[in-house]
């Protein structure tokens, strides 16, 4: 499958920083692509930089299989980061700016207001919009042309949830339509919901990249309790299989390298005199999957 | 390059900003030639005739406007950094890149609009200067002195072009105007000073100098021993040149390296 996006080492630094560290990866033709990463992982450096308005330190990429230009710009629809307008414009007037740099017709204007759902305020100054409308509006102009590549940016920041609903649907049914949604989002949930292929960055560093349901699998956790959690933790995560063992309010979550069965785990934990008051196999959570990955536990383990 | 400047216009055409500096501007223009006239009137009428002051007969008129025009340029150098800094604060410059100007295009579009402001002022300045003419002149030949009006043409753009490097410098509209205004009423007069402790007329290759020396004010051409300079008129046009292409060089420079 040929690929609209494809970075090769890209590397940028803010001063001493490094906020993306030689990140490559490709987004294949027809997929809705999400770059899932917590808040201050480099996803909107990376899209700032595929898009010309940053300059990565080192590295390329290249969109439609072909070197950066300008032109290209201009098949690809993008939200990045805020609503970007002018305040003492309408919203036409704004997105018809927008419009004559994408060089399609006026009339697009009226069509991407309707289907956002801003046809009624299309006359109304920027400057008096809510933050879930600007945010609309942004929308509305990635829209534009009825571009085949769309990228955006935490699409659904600032919405309500009847407006998260609306442009979930709004991006699915881009990705039904055959275009290609690239994505950037701080919540698993929306990737995993909307999401064909996932990119993870943490800190600059992608940690994994593919299609969701490689990624994002879930796998079995063990659940274990004892009287002397510390010491069975102690005990556990010198098992050979164990990958990793942390503490989750009243037990134990292990994760295995290689599967090991209960009684044996058991017996093990027996050997080395603990009697558990719990032994239960469980599948592992994808949020659970996602701390694993990035390392942001939501609440402090010991 | 027209769809350049119906981008601009696009923007600026219902920017109030937009419109009440350029009637300032033609407020200015007009009441400082007036005023000026106003004096000369005043002088003739206390001296009862016995002198004649020909600072708007021909070739003198050409050069008298030029000089008192000049400084009402400033506004439109305030407009510029306004219209430029708002792309920054407004986060736009990034948004048109985004959705498909290349960052050269972008700078060229505000050169544009730099080359508007910069006829309009011409045009103004040359308007004005032919009503004084046909009202305040004891005759002779008009045109006679139109040389004036190109290092006219020259002095704006210096003072325009001045302008746009402070506004992509800072970015932000308010230290930019602020640093802008200290620069041409003060700072480069004492730069200018200190240069011409140095190496006599050194002051003068200063950008705005060089353009300001090209009009200078009238009572130093009724003193000629008032400028001792011995600058030719030729250096200066190429200092300003030179300056003019500098400066859109280094525009070109800074929007293809930086993050915007």
């Amino acid at each position: 499958m040929p690929s609209i996006l494809s970075l090769q080492q890209i590397t940028k630094f803010y001063g001493a920083l490094c906020a993306l560290d030689q990140v490559s990866f490709e987004v294949p033709a027809h997929s809705i692509f999400g770059i899932l990463g917590p808040n201050g992982s480099g996803k909107t450096t990376l899209l700032g930089t595929v898009t010309d308005v940053l300059k990565p330190a080192s590295g390329t990429y290249r969109w439609f299989e072909k070197p950066p230009d300008h032109r290209l710009r201009k098949q690809i629809g993008t939200l990045l980061e805020t609503p970007n307008f002018y305040p003492y414009l309408s919203a036409e007037d704004n997105l018809y700016i927008n419009a004559a740099i994408k060089g399609c017709d006026r009339k697009e204007v009226a069509r991407v207001l309707r289907l956002v759902g801003l046809s009624g305020r299309s006359r109304s100054l920027f400057r008096t919009f809510s933050l879930g409308m600007k945010q609309r509006m942004a929308l509305a102009s990635a829209m534009l042309g009825d571009p085949p590549v769309v990228v955006l940016d935490e699409p659904t920041n600032g919405l309500d949830p009847v407006g998260i609903a609306d442009i979930r649907a709004l991006i699915q049914q881009m990705g039904e339509n055959g275009k290609t949604v690239i994505m950037a989002s701080h919540l698993l949930d929306e990737v995993e919901k909307v999401c064909t292929h996932v990119a993870i960055l943490k800190k600059g560093k992608l940690l994994a990249s593919g299609p969701v349901s490689e990624i994002l699998t879930s796998e079995e956790v063990i659940e274990m309790a004892a009287t002397g959690m510390d010491r069975l933790r102690e005990v556990i995560s010198a098992h050979p299989a164990v990958k990793t063992a942390r503490l989750s309010g009243d037990t134990l979550q292990v994760v295995l390298n290689t599967p090991v069965e209960s009684e044996a785990l058991n017996r093990y934990c027996f050997d080395h005199q603990i009697i558990l008051s719990l032994l239960r196999k469980k599948k592992k959570s994808l949020e659970l999957k996602f701390i694993e990955l990035t390392g942001e536990p939501v609440l402090k383990n010991k | 390059m027209k769809t350049l400047l119906l981008l601009e216009w696009m923007k600026v055409r219902k920017y109030r900003a937009f419109w009440v500096f350029l009637i300032l501007f033609i407020v200015a223009i007009v009441g400082i030639n007036g005023a000026l006239y106003s004096i000369q009137s005043h002088l003739q009428t206390a001296a009862h005739g016995q002198a004649h002051l020909d600072l708007f007969d021909p070739p003198q008129l050409w050069s008298t406007t030029a000089w008192a025009s000049g400084f009402s340029v400033l506004l439109l150098g305030l407009l510029l950094i306004v219209l430029i800094t708002n792309e920054y604060t407004y986060r736009t410059r990034r948004q048109q890149v985004i959705d498909g100007l290349s960052r050269k295009q972008f700078i060229m579009g505000k050169w544009l609009v730099a080359a508007c402001f910069l006829l309009f002022s011409w045009l103004v300045y040359i308007a004005v200067t032919l009503v004084l003419g046909t009202t305040a002149s004891a005759g002779g030949d008009l045109m006679e002195g139109f040389g004036y009006a190109g290092y006219f043409l020259l002095k704006v753009a210096l003072s325009l072009s001045v302008a746009f490097m402070f506004a992509i410098w800072l970015k932000r509209a308010g230290l930019a105007i602020a640093l802008y205004l200290v620069y041409v009423l003060l700072l480069e007069s004492i730069i200018g000073y200190l240069l011409n402790l140095m190496i006599a007329g050194m002051g003068f290759f200063l950008p705005l100098a060089a353009g300001g020396k090209l009009v200078s004010n009238p009572v130093s051409r009724v003193m000629p021993e008032m400028d001792h300079s011995g600058i030719s008129a030729i250096s200066l046009v190429i200092t300003c040149l030179i300056y003019l292409i500098v400066f859109i060089y280094l525009s070109l420079l800074y929007i293809r390296r930086a993050d915007l």
